[in-house]
C-alpha cells in the first residue's frame, strides 16, 4: 500500500513538474537573452488563465485549445513590457535592482487592473474534464493534468527544437551571449530582446490556459507562481531552457511528495526549503552551466 | 490632518537649508502636534504615516544605500510581530522588552538568509526573501499551537486612547531614522553606498561584500522587527496574511521608498507621505482598486524618476538655483590647502609605507602561474617577481595575459596552477579585499568610479581599509586627491568626471588603501601628450615615495620612463625580461608586437 503511495505521489509530482517546466521555460528564456528576471512573470501566467476562462465562458472554447489563443495576446503582453518599459531602462543602463523594480510594478499593476475588470472573486473552472481521472494499475491519473503535462512537454520540446534550429533561435542565442557582438553580424538586438520577452510571456500565458483546469483563479494567484518560476529557473541553471525542465520535475515532486508524507498544508513549504537548500549548495543549479 | 500634509515640505527645505535648526523645529512640531491634531481617525493617520517612515528607512538602509532589494521584508515584520504579541500575551513579558527581542528574533533570522544569498550576484536575495515571507506564512497559519493558526493574535486594549502609541511610533521614527544617518556616516555607511556602486571596485578597495551587506541587513531587519512589535499592539490583532502580506507589507516598503527616493535619508518621509494620503483618498474613491494607482506610480518613477520624488525636486531646484544666480556656492570651489602644480607628496610622507620583503628579498613572488579560462590558456606557467621599491613594466600585445596576471595576483581570478607570494605570505586564492589589506592595491583598465559617490567619497572609502575613523580617512582622502591633482573636483559625483580625471581618481582610490605595491591597468590609455605627462609625473612622485608597481600599459613612453625593469608576455607566458632598453632591442619582443609570422612557432 505505502508502494502505491509512493508512485502515486512521484507521478502526480511529475506530471505538475511538467507544468512548472514550462512556466519556468519563459523566465529563463528571457533571463538568458536579457538578463532580467521577470518578476511580471506569474501575473502573465494569471492573464493567461483569465483568458482562458472567459474563452470557455463565453464561446465554450476548450481550455486545451486556447493555447492558441492565450499564448499570441500575452506575446503581445510581453512585446509590449520590453518594448516600453524594460527596454527604455536598460538602454539606460539602469542597475539591476531598477529592472526588478519595474517589473515587479508591472506585475503589481496587471493585477490590478484583473481586479478592476474581472473583481477579486475567486473562481473555479468546472466541467466533468476537469475532475476526470483514470485508473491504471491501481494509480489513478488525472485527464486535465496528464493532458496539461504532455501538451506543457510538447511545448518546451518545441521552443528547444526553435532555439537550436531556426535562425531565430541562433539569434537569440547570439544576442544571449553577446549582444554587441550579435549586432555586428547584423542581428538586430532590441528587436531580438523584445522577441525573447514576447515569447517568455507567452508560454507563461500557454501555461495559464494548461494550468486552469487542475487550479483555482484569481487575480493574486500571479505572486506564488512568479515565485515558482524563478525557483524552477534557478534549480535548473539561470537562463537554461533545457534545465528549467529538470527544475520543473524537481519542484513538482518536491511539492507532491511534501504533501503526501509531510503535510499537505506545507507542500509550498517544501518546494522553497528544496530551492534554499540547492541555492545554498549548487547556487549554479542542478544542470550546471550550460546556455539554452 | 493639514497639520501632517506640510510637512514634507519643511523636511525638504531644511534638508538643504540651515538644517541643525529646521530639524529641531520639526521634531518639536511632530512633539506638539497632538495638540492641533486632536480626531482619532488624524491621528491614526499620522501614526502610520511615522510607522511607514520607519520601515521604509529599514528598507532603505538595505535597497537604497546597500543596493539590496528585498522583496520580501514582511518575514521580518511579521516575526517582530509574532514575537511581540506571543510573548506579552503568554508569559507577560513587557512589551519593550517584548519589542526588543522582536526585533532580535527578525536579526537572527537574516542571518542564515545573507550568508546563503549574498555570496551570490543576481537576484537571488531578493525573491529568497519572498520566499522566506511566504514560508512564515505558511508555518504561522498552521502552527495552531503556537501561533493560534489564521486567527490570529488577539491583543487586550493596552492604553485608553492612541496618544501613548503616537509617542511610541514617533520616538521608533526617529530612532531609526537616527540611526540610518549614523550608519551612513560611519564606515559601513560608506561601505554599502560602494557595494551599491560597484561591488568589483569596493572589493578592489578592501570591502569585504558578504560581511558589510550582513551588516546592512541584520540592521535593517531589527528594526523592521521592532516596528513589527510596535504594530501589533497597536493594531490590536495580528494574523498572518496580515503581518507576512506579500502587497501590503512587503511591496508596500519599496513602494514607500521608491517613491521618495531609493538612497535618499528624506525619501521614505516623502513616500509616506504620498502613501498614506493617497490611500486613504484612494480607498473612498477607487475601493479595492487603490493599488493600481501605486502600481502605475512605480513605473512611472523607475522608468523616468529613478532618483525617486526626492531626487526629482533637488534636481529642480538645483537647476532652479543655476538659472536664478551664477552665485550658487561653488561645489567646485578650489581648497586653499591646493598646493600649485601639486607637488605635494615629499619622500617619506604618509605615502610611503615602504616594502616588506619576504625571506628572499622579493616583495612579490608569483611562481609558474597558469590561468585557463576554458580551453584557454591565458597565462602559462608565468614567473614574475618584484623586489621592494621596484617599478616593472609589463607589456606585450592584446591578449597575451597581462590584464589576467593582473586579476591573479590582485585575488579577482583563481590560478589554475603555481603560487603566489606577497612578502611571507601565500596570497593564492585569497579573496580581493584580503590582499588588499596585506598592502596590494589594483586599478582597473576600463575605470570603476562609484558612481553616485563624490570624488571625496570615492577616495574616502579607499581609506577606510586602514582605520575605523571616518574623519582621519577623510583627511588622507583629501591629500591623496591633492597629490593627483583632483582635489578641485572633490565635491563633484564621481560620474560627471572626464575619462582622463577617472583614471587619476582610480589611482587615487589605490594609494589610498596604502599599497606597498600598486598594481596599474593601463592607467594612461586613451590619455593625450599633457595628460600622460601628468600621468607619468604622478607616478614618478608614487615610485619615489617607496611603493613597487607593477604597471601594464601600451604607452611606450610610460613604461620607459618608469620602468626599472620590463617583462614581456607573449601568448600567455614570459617572452623576455631586462632593463628597458634592453627590451625595447630583443628581436622577438619586436616580432611578436609586429606580428612576423614565426611568431606563431613559439605558441
Amino acid at each position: 500500500m505505502g508502494g502505491l503511495i509512493l508512485v502515486q505521489s512521484v507521478l502526480n509530482g511529475l506530471l505538475l513538474g511538467g507544468l512548472y517546466a514550462l512556466i519556468g521555460a519563459g523566465m529563463s528564456l528571457i533571463f538568458g537573452v536579457l538578463r532580467v528576471i521577470n518578476l511580471a512573470h506569474g501575473e502573465m501566467l494569471m492573464v493567461g488563465m483569465y483568458v482562458t476562462f472567459w474563452l470557455f465562458t463565453l464561446f465554450g472554447v476548450n481550455p486545451y485549445l486556447s493555447v492558441l489563443i492565450s499564448f499570441p495576446v500575452l506575446c503581445l503582453l510581453g512585446a509590449v513590457t520590453q518594448r516600453f518599459l524594460v527596454g527604455p531602462i536598460l538602454r539606460k543602463g539602469a542597475p539591476e535592482e531598477n529592472q526588478l523594480l519595474l517589473t515587479m510594478g508591472v506585475g503589481l499593476g496587471i493585477t490590478e487592473v484583473v481586479r478592476l475588470l474581472f473583481t477579486a472573486n475567486y473562481r473555479t473552472f468546472s466541467t466533468p474534464f476537469a475532475t476526470a481521472t483514470f485508473t491504471v494499475a491501481g494509480i489513478s491519473i488525472s485527464l486535465a493534468l496528464l493532458s496539461a503535462f504532455a501538451i506543457a512537454l510538447a511545448i518546451s520540446l518545441l521552443l528547444y527544437a526553435v532555439l537550436l534550429k531556426t535562425n531565430l533561435g541562433r539569434s537569440l542565442r547570439a544576442t544571449a551571449q553577446d549582444k554587441d557582438a550579435a549586432s555586428l553580424y547584423g542581428i538586430d538586438g532590441d528587436r531580438v530582446y523584445t522577441l525573447a520577452f514576447a515569447i517568455g510571456a507567452g508560454l507563461a500565458g500557454a501555461a495559464g490556459s494548461l494550468l486552469l483546469p487542475i487550479f483555482y483563479l484569481s487575480p493574486t494567484v500571479g505572486a506564488s507562481f512568479t515565485l515558482k518560476a524563478f525557483i524552477v529557473t534557478v534549480l535548473g541553471g539561470m537562463g537554461s531552457v533545457l534545465g528549467a525542465l529538470v527544475g520543473g520535475l524537481t519542484l513538482g515532486l518536491a511539492e507532491s511528495l511534501g504533501a503526501v508524507y509531510v503535510s499537505t498544508a506545507y507542500r509550498d513549504v517544501i518546494g522553497y526549503l528544496v530551492f534554499i537548500i540547492v541555492l545554498s549548495l549548487r547556487p549554479s543549479g542542478l544542470v550546471g552551466r550550460s546556455r539554452f | 490632518m493639514d497639520g501632517t500634509t506640510r510637512q514634507p515640505q519643511v523636511v525638504a527645505l531644511s534638508a538643504i537649508g540651515t538644517r541643525g535648526v529646521g530639524l529641531l523645529l520639526l521634531l518639536v512640531a511632530f512633539l506638539l502636534l497632538p495638540l492641533v491634531v486632536r480626531s482619532p481617525y488624524h491621528l491614526h493617520l499620522v501614526i502610520l504615516f511615522l510607522l511607514w517612515v520607519g520601515l521604509g528607512e529599514s528598507w532603505n538602509l538595505l535597497g537604497g544605500f546597500t543596493g539590496q532589494v528585498s522583496f520580501g521584508h514582511a518575514a521580518f515584520f511579521g516575526v517582530g510581530a509574532y514575537v511581540t504579541s506571543l510573548l506579552y500575551i503568554g508569559p507577560g513579558v513587557p512589551l519593550v522588552v517584548g519589542g526588543l527581542l522582536g526585533g532580535l528574533f527578525a536579526a537572527v533570522l537574516s542571518i542564515p538568509i545573507g550568508l546563503i544569498c549574498f555570496r551570490l550576484r543576481g537576484p537571488y536575495f531578493a525573491l529568497t526573501i519572498l520566499g522566506i515571507a511566504e514560508i512564515l506564512r505558511i508555518i504561522a497559519i498552521n502552527w495552531r499551537s503556537l501561533t493560534m493558526g489564521p486567527v490570529g493574535v488577539l491583543f487586550p486594549p493596552i492604553f485608553r486612547d492612541k496618544l501613548p502609541f503616537y509617542y511610541i511610533v514617533l520616538a521608533l521614527a526617529v530612532l531609526t531614522m537616527v540611526v540610518v544617518w549614523m550608519t551612513l556616516r560611519s564606515k559601513a555607511g560608506y561601505y554599502f553606498r560602494a557595494l551599491r556602486d560597484d561591488q568589483e571596485a569596493a572589493n578592489a578597495l578592501g570591502v569585504d561584500p558578504t560581511r558589510f551587506k550582513l551588516v546592512s541587513l541584520v540592521l535593517s531587519a531589527f528594526m523592521t522587527g521592532l516596528l513589527g512589535g510596535f504594530f501589533a499592539p497597536y493594531q490590536g490583532y495580528i494574523d498572518p496574511d496580515v503581518v507576512f502580506s506579500i502587497p501590503d507589507v512587503s511591496i508596500a516598503m519599496i513602494v514607500v521608498v521608491v517613491l521618495g527616493g531609493m538612497g535618499n535619508l528624506w525619501g521614505p518621509p516623502v513616500g509616506a507621505i504620498i502613501v498614506v494620503v493617497l490611500s486613504e483618498f484612494l480607498r473612498t474613491t477607487l475601493g479595492e482598486a487603490h493599488l493600481l494607482v501605486y502600481a502605475a506610480l512605480m513605473i512611472v518613477i523607475v522608468v523616468f524618476l529613478p532618483d525617486g520624488l526626492v531626487g526629482w525636486l533637488a534636481r529642480l531646484s538645483a537647476r532652479w538655483a543655476s538659472r536664478r544666480g551664477p552665485a550658487a556656492p561653488a561645489a567646485e570651489s578650489v581648497p586653499a590647502t591646493m598646493a600649485p602644480g601639486g607637488r605635494i607628496l615629499a619622500r617619506g610622507d604618509r605615502l610611503a609605507v615602504g616594502g616588506n620583503p619576504g625571506a628572499n628579498g622579493f616583495l612579490l613572488r608569483a611562481e609558474k602561474v597558469s590561468k585557463a579560462f576554458g580551453g584557454l590558456l591565458a597565462l602559462q606557467g608565468v614567473d614574475v617577481r618584484v623586489r621592494p621599491g621596484e617599478v616593472l613594466g609589463l607589456i606585450g600585445p592584446n591578449g597575451a595575459g597581462k590584464t589576467t596576471l593582473l586579476s591573479v595576483v590582485s585575488g579577482f581570478e583563481r590560478p589554475t596552477a603555481g603560487r603566489i607570494y606577497f612578502g611571507s605570505h601565500d596570497i593564492t586564492g585569497l579573496p580581493p579585499h584580503r590582499i588588499t589589506h596585506l598592502g596590494v592595491a589594483r586599478t582597473f583598465q576600463i575605470v570603476r568610479p562609484l558612481k553616485k559617490m563624490t570624488v571625496l567619497d570615492n577616495a574616502l572609502t579607499a581609506a577606510l581599509a586602514n582605520t575605523l575613523h571616518v574623519g582621519a580617512a577623510r583627511e588622507e582622502a583629501e591629500e591623496i586627491l591633492r597629490f593627483v591633482e583632483l582635489s578641485h573636483r572633490r565635491n563633484t559625483l564621481a560620474a560627471s568626471l572626464t575619462l582622463e580625471e577617472r583614471k587619476r581618481l582610480e589611482l587615487a582610490r589605490a594609494l589610498a588603501t596604502r599599497p606597498k605595491l600598486l598594481l596599474l591597468d593601463e592607467v594612461a590609455a586613451g590619455l593625450n601628450d599633457a595628460e600622460t605627462k601628468t600621468m607619468v609625473g604622478i607616478l614618478e612622485r608614487i615610485r619615489d615615495a617607496g611603493i613597487s608597481i607593477v604597471a601594464v600599459e601600451h604607452v611606450m613612453q610610460v613604461i620607459m620612463s618608469i620602468s626599472d625593469r620590463v617583462v614581456v608576455l607573449n601568448y600567455g607566458q614570459v617572452l623576455a625580461e631586462g632593463k628597458p632598453a634592453e627590451v625595447a632591442q630583443n628581436p622577438e619582443v619586436i616580432q611578436a608586437y609586429l606580428g612576423v609570422t614565426e611568431a606563431s612557432d613559439r605558441a
